[in-house]
C-alpha cells in the first residue's frame, strides 16, 4: 500500500520537479530531445530576474491583502448562512438553496461584463472593493459547511435549545468548533482561489498598482514564445505562500477531533 | 386550495424565518448583486441580438435559442463536455476518496504526502499549462519519453524470452497527443484528475474527521475486515461529503473551458476537439461580440446542469445520511 | 474685511493652480507589451512625458492580446474606453463598422511627406475609408530562420527549399529534418500566396479553394510524407534551437526566443520566404486606434504621442529592442537602423527592403476571426489526413457565412 501511495504521490510531484529544476536552467536547456533534468549550471539569478521582470513586491503585497480579507469575510458570512440552511427552518428554505445552488451552474463569464459595469457604476475600478466584495460569500463555502454542519446531530441541538441556549450562541459555541477541519478547508480554498484569481483581477483593474501575481505570470508567456525559465521561477514563488498557509492548516486535520459520542 | 403545512401557522416558524433571513443577509446582498442580477441581465440580453460594440439593442425572441440549437458546433460542444464530464467525475471523485482514506489512517510520511497529493492544485494554470505541454509535446515530451523507454524495455523482454524470434513487437512511434483530436478530452481528463485529486481529498479528508474512531475500533472487535469498515462505516458517514464533492464536480466540470483555451492556447482543440458549452459562450461573447447569443448559450448550458443536479438530489435523498 | 481678501486671494490663487492642472491632458495607452517590449515601450513613454509637460500618457500592460481584446470589449460596454490601444486588423474592422474609433490620422498634423513616410505595406494594413484610421506601431514580418552552419546558402526559390530540406534530412539521417511544420493558417498563406494564390478577392470572393490553395498544402504535406519535415506542436524555435529541424517560417517578433533557444549552439541566419511563382512577404502585428470616447484635447495629446512613438529616433529604437520592424521609411534607412542590421547579419531578412516591395498580410474584416478559425481547421484537417478538396470545399462554405453574417449584421 505504501508503494502506490509513494508511487502516486510521484506522479502527482512530477510536473512540479520539472517546474522547479527548469526554473534554474539556461533557456536553452529547457526543450532538449534528451531530457535533462538538472541544469549544467544552476542560473539562481532566474529567480532575480522572474522577480524584477513585472513589480512583483506590489502584486505580492495585493494578492495578500485580497487573499486574506476575503478568506476571513468568507468563512464568516458563509458560515451564517450556512448555519440557517442546516439547523433553521423557515420559509423559503429550500428554494433559496437552490437559488444559491443555481448561481454556481452558470459560467462566471457571462457574469463578467454585467458585473464591470456595476463596478464601473459603483466607481470600484482600480479599487480593492471590486476585488474583495464580490467574494466575500461563496456558494461553495455555504454547500460544504451546510453538509459539515448538517452531520452534527441535531440532538444535541436541541438539547441546546431547551436549555435555553441562543441560536447564535450555540453556532458560536458549539457548531464552529466542532466544525474546524471544514472551516480550515473553506479559508484553504478560498484563499487559494483568490490567490490564483486571474481574469476578474484584470478586467477589473486598470493599473499595475492593483494588480496581483497571476497578472504577473503573463508577463513571461506571448504569442510568439515563453520564457520557461523566468515563468518556472516565478510560479515557483507565487506557490511558496499557499504551501505554507497550508501546511499550518494542515494540522487541523491530522488532530482531527476526537469525539466519543456527544455529551453535552 | 393551497394545502398550507401545519407548520406556518405557528409564530414560531415566523420568528424562525426571521432569524434565518438575518443570517442570510450577507450572503444574499452579497450574492444579489454579484450574481443574481448579472444572472438576470444576461437573461434578458440572451432574447436580444445584444452587441458589446452599439448601444441599441434588438429584440429577438428565442432566435438566439434557436440558432444555437441549430449550431453543429454547439452540437459537438456538447458532446465534447458530455465525454468530459463522464471521464471526469468518477475517477476524480473515487480517486479523491481513496487517497483521503488512505491518508487519514495512521501511516508514517503522513504529513508529506498529503502535501504531495495537493500541491497540483495550488499553481495557477498559466504555469501548470506550459508543463503540461511540454509533457505532451511529441518530440521531447515526457510522456513520450517515458512510454518510448517502456516500449523498448518490453520489446528486449520480449526478445529475449522468445529467444530472438519475436523483435520490436511494440512499435511505438511519438504520438502527437495535442494535435490529434481523438485524445483531446483524454488529455484534458488527466490533467483535471490530477489537478483536482488533492482538492477532493482534502474535502473527504475534512468530511472523515467527523466519523468517531470509536465506531472503527469497535468494528475491528467485531472482526470486520478493512474493507468491511469502508463499506459500512466510512462510505455512509462520509455521504453528505460524496454528495457535495459529486454536485461541484459536476457543476464544474460541465463549465469546462480555462483549462482547453490554456492548454491549446486560444484555440478550442485542434479541429474543434476541444469545443466546450463555456468555450462556445466565450468566444461567441468575446470573438464575435454577440453578448446575446452568448448568453443563451449560457442558459442552454444551466438547463442541462440544473436537470442533471435535481436528479442527483432526488437520487440521492434516500441515501445521505446526516447524523448518526 | 482683511479676511475677505485674503480669502478671495487664496480662492484665486486656487483656481489658478486647479486651471493649470486642468490644463494637462490626460491619456491611456493600453497595450499587450511585456518584458522586453514592455520596458522599451515605458521608456518611450517616460520620454514623451518629459518632453511634453502638458500631457500626461499613462502606458499600461493589459495581459496578452486575447487578455487586451476582452479588456476593450469590457470597456466598450462601460463607456470606459482608453484614449488609444493596441489593435489587430479585424478588431479595428469592428470596430470601425460599429464607429467606435476616430481616425487617429486626423490628429497627428501628418505633412504629405510625413504621410508617406509611413511604409506603403503598412498604410495599406491601416486604411479604412480611405484614410489612416490607426497607425502602424509593431509590425513583424514573417522570415525563414534556418541554421546556418548546416545551410550555407539559404533556398531562393521553392524548388531550391524544397531541394535542401531533403538534403538535410538524408545528410543527418533523419536526425535533423529540413523543416518544422506548424500548421496554422499563416504557414498556408504563405505557401497559397508565393504560388500565386489569396484567401480573398477585393470584393470579399473565397480565393483559397483553388488549385493554387491546393497545391500549397499538397507541397507541406509531401514534405511530411517524404520526411523532410518534421510536425511541430508549440513553438518551433524550440525544435530549431533543438537541432530537430533546420528551417523553419516564423515571425520576426519571436527574434529574442529563438536567440534564447539556441544559444551558442550553432548560428542561425534569417531569409526571405522563398520565391514561388511570385515573391511574398508577410506582414502582420498589431496598431493604434483612437476610441471615440476621447475628448478634442486627448485626440491631439494622443495624435502627438503617436507622431512621437513612430518618428524615426524613436520607431528606430523601438525595433532594435524589439523583434518588430520600424515603420517609417526613414527609420528604415535611418544610419542607426541600417548600422544595427550590419552588425546583426542574422536578422537581415527581417528588413529586406525589397520584402516592402512585395508584402501581404491577412484580410482586415470584422469577420477574419470566424474566417481564420474556419480555415485553421481546415489546414489542421489536412494534416490529419482529410482529403484537401473536401476540407477546401467546406472552409469556403464556412468562410461565406461569416462574411454573410457580417454583411447582414445590425449596425
Amino acid at each position: 500500500m505504501y508503494a502506490v501511495l509513494i508511487a502516486g504521490a510521484l506522479v502527482m510531484m512530477l510536473p512540479f520537479v520539472w517546474m522547479v529544476t527548469s526554473s534554474i536552467k539556461a533557456p536553452h536547456e529547457i526543450t532538449l530531445r534528451t531530457i535533462q533534468w538538472l541544469p549544467a549550471v544552476p542560473q539562481w539569478e532566474n529567480y532575480k530576474v522572474a522577480w524584477e521582470a513585472a513589480p512583483f513586491d506590489i502584486y505580492f503585497k495585493n494578492s495578500f491583502i485580497i487573499a486574506l480579507t476575503v478568506m476571513g469575510l468568507d468563512v464568516v458570512f458563509s458560515a451564517l448562512a450556512a448555519y440557517a440552511f442546516a439547523k433553521l427552518n423557515f420559509f423559503g428554505k429550500n428554494f433559496l438553496f437552490l437559488l444559491f445552488l443555481g448561481t454556481m451552474m452558470i459560467p462566471g463569464e457571462v457574469m463578467l461584463i454585467p458585473n464591470y459595469i456595476t463596478m464601473v457604476n459603483f466607481g470600484w475600478i482600480d479599487t480593492y472593493a471590486s476585488l474583495i466584495v464580490p467574494w466575500t460569500v461563496s456558494v461553495f463555502s455555504i454547500f460544504l459547511l451546510r453538509q459539515f454542519f448538517l452531520s452534527i446531530p441535531n440532538e444535541l441541538f436541541e438539547a441546546a435549545i431547551l436549555d435555553g441556549c441562543g441560536k447564535f450562541a450555540y453556532l458560536i459555541k458549539v457548531m464552529l468548533p466542532l466544525s474546524k477541519p471544514a472551516l480550515v478547508t473553506v479559508m484553504l480554498f478560498k484563499f487559494i482561489g483568490s490567490w490564483n484569481s486571474f481574469l476578474w483581477v484584470l478586467i477589473m483593474t486598470n493599473t499595475p498598482a492593483m494588480r496581483t501575481i497571476p497578472v504577473g505570470l503573463t508577463y513571461f508567456v506571448s504569442d510568439v514564445g515563453a520564457y520557461y525559465n523566468y515563468l518556472m521561477a516565478a510560479s515557483t514563488f507565487a506557490m511558496a505562500p499557499i504551501l505554507i498557509l497550508f501546511l499550518l492548516l494542515q494540522k487541523q486535520f491530522i488532530q482531527g477531533i476526537a469525539r466519543t459520542g456527544l455529551k453535552g | 386550495m393551497l394545502r398550507i403545512p401545519a407548520q406556518m401557522k405557528t409564530k414560531k416558524y415566523w420568528k424562525e424565518t426571521l432569524e434565518a433571513y438575518l443570517y442570510l443577509l450577507p450572503a444574499f446582498t452579497i450574492l444579489g448583486l454579484f450574481s443574481f442580477y448579472p444572472v438576470v441581465k444576461s437573461v434578458y440580453m440572451s432574447f436580444f441580438d445584444w452587441s458589446l460594440l452599439r448601444d441599441t439593442q434588438y429584440f429577438v425572441g428565442w432566435e438566439n435559442y434557436e440558432k444555437i440549437i441549430g449550431d453543429p458546433v454547439f452540437r459537438r460542444a456538447i458532446m465534447n463536455t458530455a465525454r468530459y464530464v463522464i471521464g471526469y467525475v468518477p475517477i476524480s471523485i473515487a480517486l479523491g476518496l481513496i487517497v483521503a482514506v488512505l491518508l487519514n489512517s495512521k501511516i508514517r510520511f503522513r504529513g508529506p504526502l498529503r502535501v504531495a497529493f495537493f500541491l497540483p492544485w495550488v499553481t495557477s494554470s498559466v504555469a501548470i499549462s506550459m508543463v503540461w505541454r511540454w509533457i505532451y509535446n511529441q518530440h521531447y515530451g515526457l510522456l513520450n519519453m517515458m512510454l518510448a523507454g517502456l516500449a523498448n524495455a518490453v520489446n528486449t523482454v520480449v526478445e529475449f524470452v522468445s529467444f530472438g524470434h519475436l523483435s520490436e513487437v511494440w512499435q511505438f512511434s511519438n504520438p502527437n497527443w495535442l494535435m490529434e483530436p481523438q485524445w483531446t478530452i483524454i488529455n484534458l481528463v488527466i490533467i483535471a484528475v490530477w489537478q483536482s485529486l488533492g482538492y477532493n481529498m482534502v474535502i473527504f479528508l475534512a468530511g472523515l474527521q467527523n466519523i468517531p474512531h470509536e465506531l472503527y475500533e469497535a468494528a475491528e472487535v467485531d472482526g470486520a475486515s478493512p474493507w468491511q469498515s469502508f463499506w459500512k462505516i466510512t462510505l455512509p458517514l462520509i455521504s453528505p461529503t460524496t454528495f457535495f464533492i459529486s454536485i461541484i464536480s459536476i457543476i464544474g466540470a460541465f463549465k469546462l473551458f480555462t483549462e482547453v483555451y490554456v492548454l491549446y492556447t486560444g484555440r478550442p482543440g485542434p479541429v474543434n476537439s476541444g469545443m466546450t458549452i463555456v468555450y462556445y459562450v466565450y468566444r461567441n461573447a468575446f470573438e464575435r461580440y454577440r453578448m446575446g447569443y452568448a448568453s443563451a448559450a449560457a442558459y442552454i448550458l444551466f438547463a442541462i446542469i440544473f436537470v442533471f443536479t435535481l436528479v442527483q438530489m432526488r437520487a440521492s435523498k434516500r441515501r445521505i445520511h446526516y447524523g448518526s | 474685511m482683511r479676511l475677505k481678501k485674503l480669502f478671495l486671494l487664496s480662492l484665486v490663487l486656487c483656481l489658478a493652480l486647479s486651471a493649470t492642472a486642468l490644463a494637462q491632458t490626460q491619456i491611456t495607452f493600453w497595450h499587450a507589451m511585456s518584458g522586453e517590449l514592455g520596458n522599451a515601450i515605458d521608456y518611450l513613454t517616460e520620454k514623451f512625458n518629459a518632453e511634453n509637460p502638458d500631457i500626461v500618457v499613462e502606458s499600461i500592460y493589459q495581459g496578452r492580446y486575447g487578455d487586451l481584446n476582452t479588456k476593450l470589449v469590457a470597456s466598450l460596454s462601460a463607456g470606459t474606453t482608453p484614449t488609444i490601444a493596441q489593435v489587430y486588423e479585424n478588431w479595428t474592422d469592428a470596430f470601425f463598422r460599429h464607429g467606435v474609433i476616430a481616425p487617429l490620422s486626423h490628429y497627428m498634423d501628418l505633412t504629405e511627406a510625413e504621410f508617406n513616410d509611413y511604409i506603403e505595406v503598412f498604410r495599406g494594413m491601416n486604411t479604412w475609408d480611405g484614410e489612416l484610421y490607426t497607425i502602424p506601431y509593431n509590425k513583424s514580418n514573417w522570415v525563414m530562420f534556418y541554421n546556418a552552419d548546416l545551410i550555407p546558402n539559404p533556398p531562393e526559390t521553392v524548388e531550391e527549399f524544397l531541394q535542401i530540406a531533403k538534403e538535410i534530412t538524408e545528410q543527418t539521417n533523419g536526425e535533423t529534418r529540413g523543416f518544422g511544420i506548424r500548421p496554422t493558417l499563416e504557414l498556408f498563406h504563405a505557401f497559397l500566396y508565393v504560388n500565386g494564390g489569396d484567401f480573398l478577392d477585393a470584393d470579399l470572393n473565397v480565393t483559397f479553394n483553388s488549385p493554387e490553395g491546393k497545391e500549397a498544402l499538397e507541397l507541406m504535406i509531401g514534405m511530411l510524407e517524404d520526411g523532410s519535415a518534421l510536425l511541430i506542436d508549440g513553438y518551433e524555435n524550440e525544435s530549431f534551437g533543438d537541432e530537430m529541424i533546420a528551417m523553419y517560417i516564423g515571425s520576426s517578433a519571436g527574434m529574442p526566443h529563438v536567440e534564447n533557444s539556441v544559444g551558442d549552439k550553432f548560428q542561425f541566419k534569417t531569409a526571405p520566404i522563398p520565391r514561388g511563382k511570385r515573391p511574398g512577404a508577410p506582414f502582420m502585428g498589431t496598431n493604434i486606434a483612437l476610441f471615440n470616447a476621447a475628448t478634442e484635447e486627448q485626440r491631439h495629446a494622443a495624435g502627438k504621442f503617436v507622431k512621437f512613438l513612430t518618428n524615426t529616433e524613436n520607431t528606430v529604437y523601438f525595433a532594435i529592442k524589439t523583434g518588430y520592424l520600424p515603420v517609417t521609411y526613414s527609420g528604415l534607412n535611418s544610419a542607426e537602423y541600417q548600422q544595427f542590421l550590419a552588425d546583426n547579419p542574422h536578422k537581415a531578412a527581417v528588413a529586406n527592403l525589397d520584402a516592402f516591395g512585395y508584402g501581404y498580410w491577412q484580410p482586415t474584416i470584422a469577420a477574419w476571426e470566424e474566417a481564420r478559425s474556419a480555415i485553421g481547421m481546415a489546414v489542421e484537417r489536412v494534416f490529419l489526413g482529410e482529403p484537401i478538396d473536401l476540407v477546401l470545399e467546406e472552409a469556403q462554405m464556412m468562410v461565406e457565412e461569416a462574411i454573410e453574417d457580417m454583411l447582414s449584421q445590425r449596425y
